[in-house]
């Protein structure tokens, strides 16, 4: 048991109950007046002003607890926000390179494509999108003089690849190149010069 | 508020100045000792979430309210999968620091003795009243952060209140605040 000088400083003493429930009171102004912090009007039943009071004191100024960790706080706030800030910046950077990888390579390809440098199917695409220069059309097969003593080439599969090259677009030309590519890398070596003789003698089925 | 959201740490500062002491009233009322903890930890969510936050004063004690309720769910969550054995007398746990005032003492008894009134509510009231009253939200704010209805808030604010005027009564009646 705690004396009554116990309550809360600021509080009002209030009369007791006179009638069941009479004090007790409260409308629904009433109630958002109070919470509002508005206080009690000067009529209203003690009570109204009792809990004024109250909330008063339970909203009243702060104490130097309440705001002890004030410099702890700050400090955490601008950990945070540095931290925030070089992740942003890291971010940026790395959007920044990104956009420059993404620049160049659209400088490379245009000017590859302006200068008719690409491979045939990415130019012809090239072409059909931005109106770079067309393709060129395959450079002529170069025709092979068959060393001296040696049978000349029977017409086989290159004969074949020879007129599909005449008939097929040009995007096919680096196929139709095959052979060619074939017969100069076996001039250039003796082991896969005798290799394409081989080949040259079992190509043609019945000789 | 702009300039705390862009990182200003004065604007900070009196944003921690203007809301910790409501927030660390409501968390006593709702959580009881573990009110600077929670308080900590909310403080700590807004400041790595606080550069997206757009809106005024009022919308910003609102998300605080929030988080903060949002914090006191997740302890009362850990709590009951976690009890925990006092092993000492909490009133000694809990002494003042030698450097207290008798003024500063007394004062903060006042502001206790009637928090302590208000968290003898049943919960919901008294996160209600607490939200109302000493956080300064309107109905309609407190209704989103409780996730209910504003004319619920309204009648549990109202039983709260009803009820703490019971109480008064009871201790004037008795003579005695607890």
């Amino acid at each position: 048991m705690r004396p009554r000088d116990d309550l809360p400083s600021g509080m009002q003493p209030f009369p007791r109950r006179t009638g069941p429930g009479d004090s007790l009171l409260l409308t629904a102004a009433d109630t958002d007046r109070l919470l509002a912090r508005h206080g009690a009007h000067a009529e209203a039943p003690a009570v109204q002003h009792a809990i004024a009071g109250l909330l008063d004191i339970a909203a009243g100024p702060p104490t130097d607890q309440e705001l002890a960790g004030e410099v702890a706080a700050v400090a955490t706030f601008v950990l945070g926000t540095t931290q925030r800030a070089t992740r942003s910046a890291r971010a940026r950077r790395g959007r920044v390179i990104a956009a420059g990888i993404a620049a160049s390579a659209v400088v490379a390809f245009s000017g590859a494509a302006a200068a008719n440098a690409l491979p045939a199917p990415i130019q012809e695409l090239a072409h059909t999108t931005f109106s770079a220069p067309a393709p060129r059309p395959a450079a002529p097969q170069p025709t092979a003089t068959p060393p001296a003593g040696q049978p000349a080439p029977m017409p086989g599969p290159s004969s074949t690849s020879q007129h599909a090259k005449a008939k097929a677009p040009a995007t096919k030309a680096p196929k139709a190149k095959a052979p060619a590519d074939k017969a100069s890398a076996a001039k250039a070596t003796p082991k896969a010069a005798a290799r394409a003789k081989a080949k040259g003698k079992a190509g043609p089925p019945g000789h | 508020m702009r300039a705390a959201a862009r990182g200003d740490e004065t604007a900070f500062a009196r944003l921690w100045r203007d809301n910790q002491p409501q927030l660390l009233r409501y968390l006593r009322v709702v959580t009881g000792e573990s009110a600077e903890d929670v308080a900590s930890e909310v403080w700590l969510e807004v400041c790595r979430r606080l550069g997206k936050f757009r809106g005024g004063e009022s919308e910003f004690r609102c998300w605080l309210f929030t988080t903060a309720r949002r914090r006191v769910i997740d302890l009362r969550r850990y709590a009951s999968r976690h009890p925990v054995l006092l092993t000492g007398d909490p009133r000694e746990l809990d002494r003042r620091a030698p450097d207290d005032t008798a003024d500063a003492a007394l004062e903060r008894m006042s502001a206790d003795a009637a928090l302590d009134l208000i968290a003898r509510l049943p919960r919901e009231q008294a996160e209600i009243i607490m939200l109302r009253a000493i956080a300064g939200l309107d109905a309609t704010q407190v209704a989103r952060i409780v996730g209910k209805r504003p004319g619920t808030v309204r009648v549990a604010a109202h039983r709260g209140l009803r009820t703490l005027a019971s109480m008064l009564f009871a201790a004037s009646d008795e003579g005695v605040t607890r």
